[in-house]
This record gives C-alpha cells, structure tokens and sequence, in this order.
C-alpha cells in the first residue's frame, strides 16, 4: 500500500485493514456503476 | 485509539495504531497477532485440558500481555517511532520492575486495559464485496 512506518503510527490497525478491503473492492465486478448523469441527479 | 487505564491504582496512558505489531515484532522478536489469536484458543478450555504448549502458553501469559502494555504505554508517552525503535528489552524489564505484584498482567483490570485497547484499535465499518476477502474477514 506504500505506507511508510510514520504514517502506520496515524492509524488504526482497523483504519489500515479497511484500505486493504476498498482497495480489494476496487476490482469487484459491480452490476451498475454511477457516471457523470449520476452526479448530476443526485446534486 | 489513544485512552488512559489505571494498573494498580496508577494511570498509564495506552496508545495502539498499525505501528503497534511492527513494534511489538522489532523490540521482541515475536509476533503480536499470533500471540493474541494464541490466548483466543485457550479461551473457554479447561487448564486440565491443556497440551503441554498450552499451559506453557498459560503460564507466560502474563509476560505476554506486559509486553503488550508496554509497547502501547511507550507508544503513548513517547509516539516517534525513530525514538520507540531505540528502546531494548532491558527497558522493558526496567518498566516492569515499577509493579509490585509481578503477576499484575494477570489481572482483570490490566487485561482489560491492554484488550480494550486493542479492540478499539481493530474496529471496521469496511466490508469486503469479493469473495476472497469475505473469507479472509470472516
């Protein structure tokens, strides 16, 4: 994840598993995905 | 997850972050978590049916948990990692020498002081969509 020692000692350990779980979610196959229309709407 | 615990009646500040295994590992050349999960085994077995590595497990308990507390205390009053990486494991037997009762770390309230914040620093809101990592939670 390129996280230097320093800034392990900022966050939690549960802080550090969570950017390992979204970063695994990253390459989840999801059914829809919001584009720009997306944006637009919801604001 | 930063809080202040009383141990025999005096205040220790206890510090835990991602930092606290490195450490944990580079000052006793042991790992945190496997220690940790090893306590978890013997939680509901009987000390009569303990293996023999068990009850070894059992009796150094309380060592293992006053290096934990020691590592979350440093990590508390001294926070620079380059400053925590020169500490050696004389200093932690120094830091010991300051309880009165050698087996303090068996005690509910120290227990409690290094779990909880332990625990806290472990909570997740997180949850993995793939199935790989659903195992891996779980």
């Amino acid at each position: 994840m390129g996280l230097s020692m320093d800034e392990l000692s900022l966050i939690s350990l549960g802080f550090l598993y969570e950017m390992m779980t979204e970063q695994d979610n990253d390459s989840y196959d999801y059914d829809y995905i919001a584009d720009q229309s997306d944006i637009n709407k919801f604001f | 997850m930063r809080q202040t615990r009383t141990i025999e009646g005096k205040p220790f500040d206890l510090a835990s972050n991602a930092f606290t295994p490195i450490f944990y590992r580079q000052l006793f050349k042991r790992d945190f978590l496997v220690e940790l999960n090893n306590f978890r085994a013997l939680k509901g077995k009987k000390a009569k049916d303990f293996t023999s590595e068990e009850l070894q497990l059992y009796t150094d308990r309380s060592e293992a948990f006053a290096r934990m507390a020691f590592c979350m205390n440093k990590q508390a009053e001294i926070g620079d990692i380059l400053e925590l990486q020169k500490l050696t494991i004389n200093d932690f037997y120094s830091w010991l020498s300051i309880f009165e009762n050698p087996s303090v770390f068996t005690t509910a309230e120290a227990l409690n002081a290094v779990l909880s914040t332990w625990t806290n620093n472990t909570a997740q809101l997180v949850e993995g969509k793939n199935a790989e990592s659903r195992e891996i939670e779980s």
